[in-house]
């Protein structure tokens, strides 16, 4: 199935990355992408309903023995837009100096990749483009040195390979397995690809590695890629057994709430973002495995949360990074009074992140929690209690980065492009919110 | 008509304060200039017509023989198994509350405008206690289970920041982080009460009065349904215990309230005397048709509430600055009003709840003047003034009162067991497991080469600031006015 709209953002994308990657100046750049994440969320935003209205694309149509829809249905109808709102948030918010034009076009090539999963549907091409995510991360790690936090041969591109190369390989082998009639190994293949994409406990030691050193922009435009979520919804919309469909749940739910604790314990700041990414991921997959409507529907607003919350909260930490230099987390020695809207638009994600009531991630929490209920008492407690861990990860990064000290380095407040992208995501966060729109 | 202004009035007793939070937080978002009486005068009049529209509600009802309301504003979001109801309810536990809530936030309002003149955090200030009054009154008027967990996460998130208000200085900070990881703590069981009452009964809203579902005697307000089985019955009640005893700094997790007292004076006066302490209780006596059913439950809410009016009424006794003294006295009362809930004596509760809130606060918001007068006393007769609670020295053995003093200096040694035992040996345990797998990262990465480490932990590790930071602040860290001092 072809998707035509997915496919035109992402043909949009590949084309600034192109334009980006010959720009020297890295300002230049920036505003050229975000000219262009702009561009590809209103193209996602207004092409659905102006087709419902002019109809160039009526239902599903066959070309040429394909299947050509404007839009994919059901829950994968909102993942484009979360792609494009999540790729302008990295784009305007990636700092200059660890962001230079390259990493740019590569950060906007991750996001054609992620576009492309979502306009192409089908079993050779979801794992080329698995592939080519990853091997995009890795060629911009390996090239780097791990970005500006690295040290050149510290081995962050052989870890990432050590785990993603088996990931694509398990993922491209258990689908041809799956599409030969080998349908229950291909699929064990499948999900333990998924697993490793999603840093699921115990395949996840690559991930806060990743996070504390990788260039911020590059990690969320890869851990916002919908591929794990699209394979995995597609998994248990055809061959997910039930009783690996509950240990994927099962193994989600631990993920959740070891990684929210392993958060909320940690003295750096990258790490902890990572360790809440990863019980964010833990979430979805939890909720995906379910088999609850309830619980699927809320595992995909969680990942649209995420994919917007998650990033607004990443960047944010990326642009203070920017500012102060490395973050720590020890004791409180920020001042909020110089950088009152990045602490807000900070908190703000954050809090969304963690299912805060009056943003949309109260609404896919609740119905994740309300939805896996029937899965078993041990998943649901691990939920309940991971998003109240989340929620206690979040408060600590605000209060230690951003109050408990009279100083400052005189560092600034949001930049308009940086204020434009974060008013988008929190308006989009909140009025989800208030409005919630269920998959 | 009758019926549309009633419910008109009751979603307009949450709306006005939430109104007046939004509009500021559009203005502050777009870095507006703003003058402080429009700030304060809008707050104000939330809470004045939010108000007089509880009253107006509560007259309307009374005159009509009505005994409760009801809202449903139809469902917020759901599939077709679990939905969201926006259900609220006006009965004579919601109303009273209600008015209460917005006569204290309208007070505190109207005091602030002075109090905090020209303070730097004059809009946050006025933006907190919009939003914490909104949530408050969401407590007090959901007739979902669910709405209330909303309000509640409002409630602590407003009540943590405005300890931390005096951002500034570490203390505060570190004080409102806490108090923001205990409620935090205890919204999981509040959570897990609303998942487990809607898995048990397949409702989570009201049904009616507490009469009709199963409760000894006619309290003549809404309850929800009761579970079938006592097992479901408690356990729904203990979560809903646990979410109470954070809110309500109940042993052995009050150890934030005294600490709270870092925030400005109106905010403590507010929260920690009157109203945020008072939804542990509050949320008890709404839900009380749920756990009636399991005596166990029953049981241990009266011990709790015991165990903190004699572990608090010990310990306030030790302290050496008023605010102390008074958060103390706070949770001494409101643990003798949780053991009135699980005696059953509903009514007496709901009405202590009342005046212990309103003393409370009057008494905080007097504590700054007080120190003052309390020296120009001395100053007049002459000679200190004479101690007070001497009766007791008689009563109390020698020995024990060496032992109970310091009992009550250490606090009880409840901050330093959970700081030791609880938290720090979660800290440990997670250290080793992060060591080991950040080893395998390691090797991974480079082989055997060894390298330096990541600086996943440096020192300290764990909840430096979150974990409980009893040493050293445990004294005497608020005076009358504490939170002026640096």
């Amino acid at each position: 199935m072809i998707a035509l709209v997915p496919l035109l953002v992402a043909a949009l994308f590949l084309a600034s990355s192109a334009v980006v990657s010959r720009i020297a100046d890295p300002q230049a750049a920036r505003r050229t992408a975000v000219y262009c994440a702009s561009a590809a969320t209103a193209l996602s935003i207004v092409l659905p309903p102006l087709n419902r209205s002019v109809f160039f694309v009526t239902g599903k149509q066959q070309v040429a023995g394909l299947t050509v829809v404007a839009l994919p249905e059901g829950a994968a109808r909102l993942v484009i837009v979360v792609t494009c709102a999540a790729g302008l948030l990295v784009v305007a918010m990636s700092p200059l100096a660890s962001h230079p034009p390259a990493t740019m076009a590569r950060i906007l090539q991750v996001l054609a990749v992620s576009s492309g999963f979502v306009a192409v549907r089908h079993a050779a091409v979801a794992v080329v483009l698995w592939a080519l995510s990853a091997w995009l991360v890795w060629a911009g790690l390996r090239r780097d040195g791990g970005g500006e936090g690295a040290r050149r041969g510290d081995g962050l591109d052989r870890l990432f390979a050590v785990y993603h190369v088996p990931g694509v390989l398990l993922f491209g082998v258990g689908t041809a397995l799956a599409g030969a009639g080998l349908r229950v190994t291909g699929t064990v293949l499948v999900v333990l690809a998924i697993m490793i994409r999603f840093a699921v406990i115990p395949l996840h030691s690559w991930y806060p590695r990743f996070v504390e050193r990788a260039p911020l922009g590059v990690v969320v435009a890869f851990g916002t890629a919908p591929l794990g979520v699209l394979a995995q919804l597609d998994l248990s919309a055809t061959a997910l057994s039930a009783s690996l469909a509950h240990d994927v749940a099962l193994v989600g739910g631990l993920t959740a709430i070891v990684a929210s604790v392993f958060g909320v314990l940690q003295n750096n700041a990258r790490r902890a973002l990572a360790f809440l990414m990863m019980s964010q991921t833990g979430l979805v997959a939890c909720g995906l495995g379910n088999g609850s409507q309830a619980a699927v529907s809320g595992a995909v607003l969680t990942w649209e949360v995420s994919a917007l919350a998650v990033s607004g909260f990443a960047m944010a930490l990326a642009a203070l990074e920017a500012r102060r230099g490395t973050l720590s987390l020890v004791v409180p020695s920020g001042n909020f009074a110089r950088t009152p809207r990045l602490a807000v638009a900070f908190l703000l994600c954050g809090l969304a992140t963690a299912g805060f009531p009056l943003s949309l991630g109260f609404a896919g929490g609740h119905l994740l929690i309300h939805g896996s209920v029937a899965e078993s008492p041990l998943v649901w407690l691990a939920l309940i209690g991971a998003v109240g861990v989340n929620g206690m990860t979040v408060m600590r990064c605000f209060f230690t980065l951003f109050a408990g000290s009279r100083v400052h380095s005189g560092e600034r407040d949001l930049v308009p492009l940086e204020t434009y992208a974060l008013t988008m995501a929190i308006g989009a966060l909140l009025l989800g919110g208030v409005f919630p729109v269920v998959p | 008509m009758s019926d549309t202004v009633q419910q008109f009035l009751l979603l307009s007793i949450v709306g006005f304060p939430l109104c007046a939070f939004a509009l500021m937080a559009v203005f502050a978002w777009q870095g507006r200039r703003r003058v402080e009486r429009a700030v304060s005068t809008a707050v104000v009049l939330a809470f004045g017509l939010a108000m007089a529209s509880a009253i107006a509600l509560a007259c309307m009802m009374l005159g009509g023989g009505q005994r409760m309301v009801t809202v449903s504003v139809g469902t917020w979001f759901g599939t077709g198994e679990s939905e969201f109801h926006l259900l609220l309810v006006g009965d004579r536990l919601s109303l009273p509350f209600a008015v209460l809530t917005a006569l204290l936030s309208g007070l505190i309002g109207v005091f602030s405008q002075r109090y905090l003149h020209k303070e730097p955090g004059y809009l946050r200030f006025y933006m907190l206690l919009a939003l914490f009054g909104a949530g408050v009154e969401l407590v007090a008027l959901a007739g979902a289970l669910e709405l209330t967990f909303v309000g509640w996460e409002l409630a602590g998130l407003t009540s943590a920041l405005l300890i931390a208000f005096f951002h500034e200085r570490r203390k505060p900070v570190e004080h409102g982080l806490r108090a923001f990881l205990t409620y935090r703590a205890c919204d999981v069981g509040l959570l897990a009460a609303v998942v487990w009452l809607h898995h048990a009964t397949g409702s989570s809203t009201v049904t009616g009065a507490l009469a009709g579902t199963g409760v000894q005697g006619d309290s003549g307000w809404a309850g929800f349904q009761a579970p079938t089985s006592t097992w479901d019955a408690f356990l729904i009640g203990l979560p809903l215990l646990w979410a109470s005893m954070g809110k309500a700094a109940q042993v052995p997790l009050g150890g934030w309230l005294p600490r709270a007292m870092e925030g400005p004076t109106p905010s403590s006066a507010v929260f920690y005397g009157a109203i945020s302490v008072s939804l542990g209780p509050y949320l008890l006596l709404r839900t009380e048709s749920v756990w009636s059913g399991a005596p166990a439950v029953r049981i241990a809410i009266v011990a709790v509430g015991a165990l903190t009016a004699v572990h608090a009424t010990l310990v306030g006794r030790a302290q050496t600055d008023i605010k102390s003294t008074l958060a103390y006295a706070s949770m001494t009362q409101i643990g003798v009003i949780l053991a009135e809930v699980g005696l059953g004596l509903r009514y007496l509760a709901l009405a202590h709840l009342i005046a212990h809130a309103a003393l409370r606060s009057a008494q905080i918001l007097r504590s700054p003047s007080l120190i003052h007068d309390h020296h120009h006393l001395e100053q007049a007769t002459g000679r200190p003034l004479p101690p007070t609670g001497r009766y007791l020295d008689r009563l109390v053995p020698a020995g024990t009162q060496a032992w109970l003093y310091r009992y009550a200096l250490e606090r009880g040694y409840f901050d330093a067991w959970l700081r030791d035992h609880v938290v720090g040996g979660l800290a440990r345990l997670v250290r080793r497991a992060e060591s080991l797998d950040d080893r395998w990262a390691r090797l991974l990465s480079t082989g055997w080469t060894p390298l330096p480490h990541t600086g996943a932990r440096t020192e300290p590790a764990g909840l430096s600031v979150a974990a409980v930071t009893a040493e050293g602040e445990g004294r005497g860290e608020t005076t009358g006015r504490g939170e002026q001092e640096s």
